[in-house]
């Protein structure tokens, strides 16, 4: 499977409700790389990942793909591109999974009342992914916390789009779902897709990214491997916190102890 | 095995959903037909066809082709033009209990053509008059998106929409109020009833237009309404235009709304009640609801207008008043049954 997928942003700012939320955030995706962001609340992660996703427009600076600037692209064509799981999974009806499964192939023009076989293989395959085909035909609304999640992963898996963006994908998850929603998203990034989550489990985040980006109110202040971004000084600075941090045969283990 | 039974299922939705706008085609059939034959005059279904291709006795003809045939078309385009606004509103609002009557659309539209008539700017059966209950109609929505805010929540959208509707109220008794004589206070009171009586094709022709529109903009959104499922970010990563789709609601409503109650005057709650009914049935898929919902809506419309006719009372009651007999205590009803998610929900 080739992926092309060149998501980057480029000196971006973004203004909501007057205020300047993100300033000067340079940000390239690469292919097959799975990337956290990471930083306290409000520091604009979220802001971040929607601008990526090409839903707030820039004040200043630009979000391309491929070089071309995502205003500049359809929609319906950047949907097919680049994949957005907002956090909170919220299902406004209860539609069984597999219909909500299936809104993923809306970018490439399937109608829900009749599939085509590319877009009931790309359901299946998201389903049987996420652990969700064995309740396909459950409301969606009547489903626990930790299958609600991975419904609106498989529902972002069915675009199969070459960018991921996930915000907060295992925030009120359980731990051994939080492995799974993360396995899952770096398998992704192993088959060459580029993926992005927002995590607040420094120590998650750590394992599971081949990159990490910092961001504290509105800037990245931290960018590179896991191992070098996440130092005790930057804990203190960036989140007000004194760290534990033990090196472990698999690398180092980050647990925030007391208030600086 | 899984592609089986995904296929099977897509498949058994499709069969559900063909099967229930087939009933509903043929109810609508039904009630068209039995509201050409119920009245004052009693018309057995035989003699119907017969007045209607005009080969009854004269008395027959004109009772079915002049008097019954315009109510009966009215009722058809008005209830699914209500049905049909109700189920986009729903989709676009994300909420089972959207509805134009809860945002003040049909009293601003009803207040707008009360105006005209009261200022004398325009005759009943003017072109005029649909004209400017969808400007009514548009200014009450248009207000309204601006009081509440493009992101706002359901709660503020109800809460505008009862301030709206108290507007127009308001001022729709103002003008009862200073009306010169009781004719014009009569033709005002018209207005707030709701009412097929008396209708000629000429309305039909007034309305139809407006609604043909209206229809058009508001059966196009229906894949926009499915990625609504997942809020309004989700949707719009996958392709959804939110502000021409709100538009598009908005003027589809304004349109359709104002239409029917510039020939009709002011009917409640079918709107409401028609996607409710038909949702089950469509495994919850707001893109799916659109149709049968506004087929629900003309049966709805079609069965309450006849049923004010077997109502036995000394003036015959106006359908407007028993659609919102019925469709007030069904919506307190809905709101008793969903109390705790709409607790639940940050509105």
């Amino acid at each position: 499977m080739t992926k092309r997928a060149a998501v980057a942003t480029q000196g971006l700012a973004v203004v909501l409700g007057g205020r300047r939320v993100i300033e000067d955030v340079s940000i390239r995706l690469a292919p097959g790389a799975m990337v956290a962001i990471v930083g306290p609340n409000g520091a604009g992660k979220t802001t971040v990942l929607r601008a990526m996703a090409g839903l707030l427009p820039p004040a200043a600076g630009d979000v391309a793909i491929d070089g071309t600037s995502l205003a500049r692209v359809r929609p319906a064509d950047r949907a097919r591109r680049i994949a957005y799981l907002p956090q909170g999974h919220v299902f406004h009806w209860p539609m069984p999974v597999a219909d909500v499964v299936a809104l993923g192939r809306l970018p490439h023009g399937a109608s829900l009342t009749d599939l085509r076989p590319a877009d009931r293989h790309a359901v299946e395959r998201a389903m049987r992914a996420t652990g969700v085909a064995e309740f396909a035909d459950r409301p969606v609304t009547t489903l626990s916390g930790g299958e609600r999640a991975r419904v609106a992963l498989a529902r972002v898996l069915a675009v199969e789009a070459d960018t991921v963006l996930a915000d907060e994908p295992v925030t009120s998850l359980d731990p051994r779902y939080q492995l799974v929603v993360l396995d899952i998203l770096r398998n992704l990034a192993r088959a060459g897709h580029a993926v992005v989550t927002v995590l607040h489990d420094l120590g998650l985040a750590a394992r599971h990214a081949d990159r990490m980006i910092v961001l504290s109110s509105g800037r990245v202040v931290a960018d590179g491997a896991p191992d070098a971004v996440l130092s005790t000084g930057l804990l203190r600075e960036v989140f007000g916190v004194e760290a534990y941090r033990a090196e472990t045969e698999q690398g180092p283990v980050v647990v925030p102890w007391r208030l600086v | 095995m899984e592609g089986q039974s995904l296929a099977t299922s897509g498949a058994t939705a499709r069969r559900t959903s063909a099967a229930l706008v087939a009933f509903l085609c043929a109810l609508v059939a039904g009630l068209f037909v039995a509201s050409l034959a119920v009245g004052a005059v009693a018309i057995p279904p035989g003699d119907v066809l017969r007045g209607l291709a005009g080969q009854g006795t004269d008395a027959i003809n004109i009772i079915v082709r002049e008097i019954r045939l315009p109510r009966a078309i009215l009722a058809v385009l008005i209830g699914a033009t209500l049905g049909l606004s109700g189920a986009a509103l729903q989709g676009l609002l994300r909420n089972p209990l959207a509805a134009p009557s809860l945002f003040g659309a049909p009293s601003a539209a009803a207040f707008a053509a009360v105006a005209t008539i009261a200022l004398g700017w325009t005759d009943v059966l003017s072109l005029a008059l649909p004209f400017a209950a969808m400007v009514g109609a548009f200014a009450s929505v248009g207000l309204l998106i601006l009081v509440a805010g493009p992101r706002a929540s359901f709660l503020i959208l109800i809460l505008a929409g009862l301030a709206i509707s108290s507007l127009a109220a308001a001022l729709t008794s103002l003008a009862l109020n200073l009306a010169p004589n009781p004719f014009a206070a009569l033709e005002i009171a018209f207005w707030l009833l709701g009412s097929l009586e008396d209708r000629s094709l000429r309305h039909v022709g007034m309305a139809a237009p407006f609604m043909a529109v209206a229809w058009v903009l508001l059966l196009g959104g229906g894949n926009a309404f499915r990625a609504l499922t997942l809020g309004e970010d989700a949707a719009a990563s996958l392709g959804v235009r939110l502000v021409p789709l709100r538009l598009r609601v908005i003027i589809g409503v304004a349109a359709g709304v104002g239409a029917g109650v510039a020939v009709s005057g002011t009917i409640g709650f079918i709107g409401l009640v028609a996607p409710h009914l038909v949702r089950p049935f469509l495994r919850h898929d707001p893109g799916r609801l659109l149709l049968p919902s506004a087929l629900a809506g003309a049966a709805l419309l079609g069965a309450a207008d006849i049923a004010v006719r077997l109502i036995p009372s000394q003036s015959e009651i106006k359908v407007g008043v028993l659609t919102a007999l019925i469709g007030a205590p069904f919506f307190i009803l809905l709101i008793f049954t969903r109390r705790r998610e709409l607790m639940g929900t940050p509105a």
